[in-house]
Parts: C-alpha cells; structure tokens; sequence
C-alpha cells in the first residue's frame, strides 16, 4: 500500500516531535517554574504544528485555531508567570 | 505630535488588520472592506488605552534587531531543549536579573520593560517572571541557554 505524504505533512510531523512533545516532556519535570516553561514553549509550538497541519490539508478555515491560541495563550502564560514570581 | 500619532494609527491599523487577514481562509474585497473599520476602531482603542495609562513609546532600534534574530533563535534554542530533554538528567532552569538604566523616564521604561518582556517571551528558551518598576529591573527564567543573551 503506497501512502503519499506531503512535504508540508512532514513538516507537520518533524515540529510535532521536534517542538511539541520536548515542550510537553518539559512541562511535566521539575519545579513549577521550569514546568511553566514547558507550558509557555508548548503554546507557539502548538500554533506552528496547527498552521502547518491546517495548510498540509488544504483546510486554512482551522488557521483561526493557533491564531486564537497563540493570543490567548501569551496573556495566560503572563498570569501564571505573575503567580510565580517571587515573593517581595 | 499630530504626525507621530498619525503614524501610530497606521502601525496599530496595520496590525489589526493582519491579524484579521491572518485569520481568513480567502482574503475576498468585502472582508478587507470589514476589516479596515474594525481595523481603525482596534487602534482608536489602542491609542485611547495608552494615553489613559500615559504610556509612553520610544522607538529602540536595537527591537527590530532582536526581531530579526528571533526566527533563527526559536529555531536553536527549540533544537537545544530537545537534546536537553533526550538527555537523562532533566533540564534546571535558572533564573536572572536583567537591569535596566535607572535614569530614564518612568513612562518610557515600562514602555521598554513591555516590548523587552514581549520579545524575551517569544523566544522558547526564556520567559519574564516578574518585573520590577522601582528598581527597573526584570526576573528572566531561562531553561536552556539562549541563541543570543542579553
């Protein structure tokens, strides 16, 4: 059986194991400092695997996903920043 | 003062509107006809909540070189937080202080602790903490060496 796969596909699919699942093993280690870097890395390299995924399969409809978890994600990343900072 | 502002109109216009465009599947005349009110009303906004805070912005250029650098940085510094977590011993983040000058203006200060802080936060390997407006310093927490330390 011959599967076709895109350049964009592999694209895709080298940011999901390159990016997304060290910022994931990241944000699951550690203390909840070095956790919360996990979290503020897995955000764009989330939106950079959606927005590719989206042009992989000709379906730029779903490029309004990363984009509102690319904004959403900065101010939510900020927030939990300001509860850990520390104590003066 | 007319001008600059005229100016800072048309930069928050512009990124309205790419982010509107961005955000299409086709970019059709009506939807950019949509977007440009929209457009203008988002930096009337703009401008309107800066003057009530009495924000003040000046121009750095040393910001467009750190934007510049930022695709190659995201790039390396990705690539080193991968080879830290395929090693066995996890990654410890450390954390430092970033001091900024101390006799510049209070309004123009948080304007560059806001841009710093923005631009810091999109590179993977360091995020801002916390930041310090008396003593005009920022708390950087860093997982990996940067591509380019401040």
């Amino acid at each position: 059986v011959a599967i076709a796969v895109s350049f964009l596909e592999v694209i895709a699919v080298g940011i999901l194991i390159g990016a997304v699942v060290p910022a994931s093993v990241v944000g699951m280690r550690g203390g909840p400092v070095d956790r919360l870097s996990g979290l503020v890395q897995l955000a764009p390299a989330g939106a950079a695997f959606l927005m590719v995924f989206a042009q992989a399969v000709a379906r730029t409809d779903y490029l309004i996903v990363p984009l509102t978890l690319t904004l959403i994600s900065f101010t939510g990343s900020l927030v939990y920043a300001r509860l850990m900072a520390p104590r003066r | 003062v007319t001008g600059l502002r005229a100016v800072e109109a048309s930069c928050w216009t512009a990124v309205a509107m790419a982010v509107w465009i961005a955000s299409l599947a086709s970019v059709t005349g009506e939807e950019l006809w949509v977007a440009l009110p929209a457009a203008v009303l988002c930096a009337g906004a703009a401008i309107g909540t800066r003057l009530i805070i009495r924000g003040r912005w000046r121009f750095r250029r040393s910001w467009l070189h750190d934007l510049a650098a930022l695709p190659i940085a995201i790039v390396v510094e990705t690539c080193r937080t991968l080879r830290a977590v395929l090693r066995t011993r996890r990654p410890h983040g450390r954390t430092s202080t970033v001091t900024h000058p101390k006799r510049e203006r209070a309004d123009v200060a948080a304007a560059r602790r806001a841009v710093e802080a923005l631009i810091t936060a999109a590179s993977p390997a360091a995020y801002v903490l916390d930041t310090d407006p008396r003593r005009r310093e920022m708390t950087v927490h860093t997982l990996v060496d940067r591509w380019r330390s401040r």
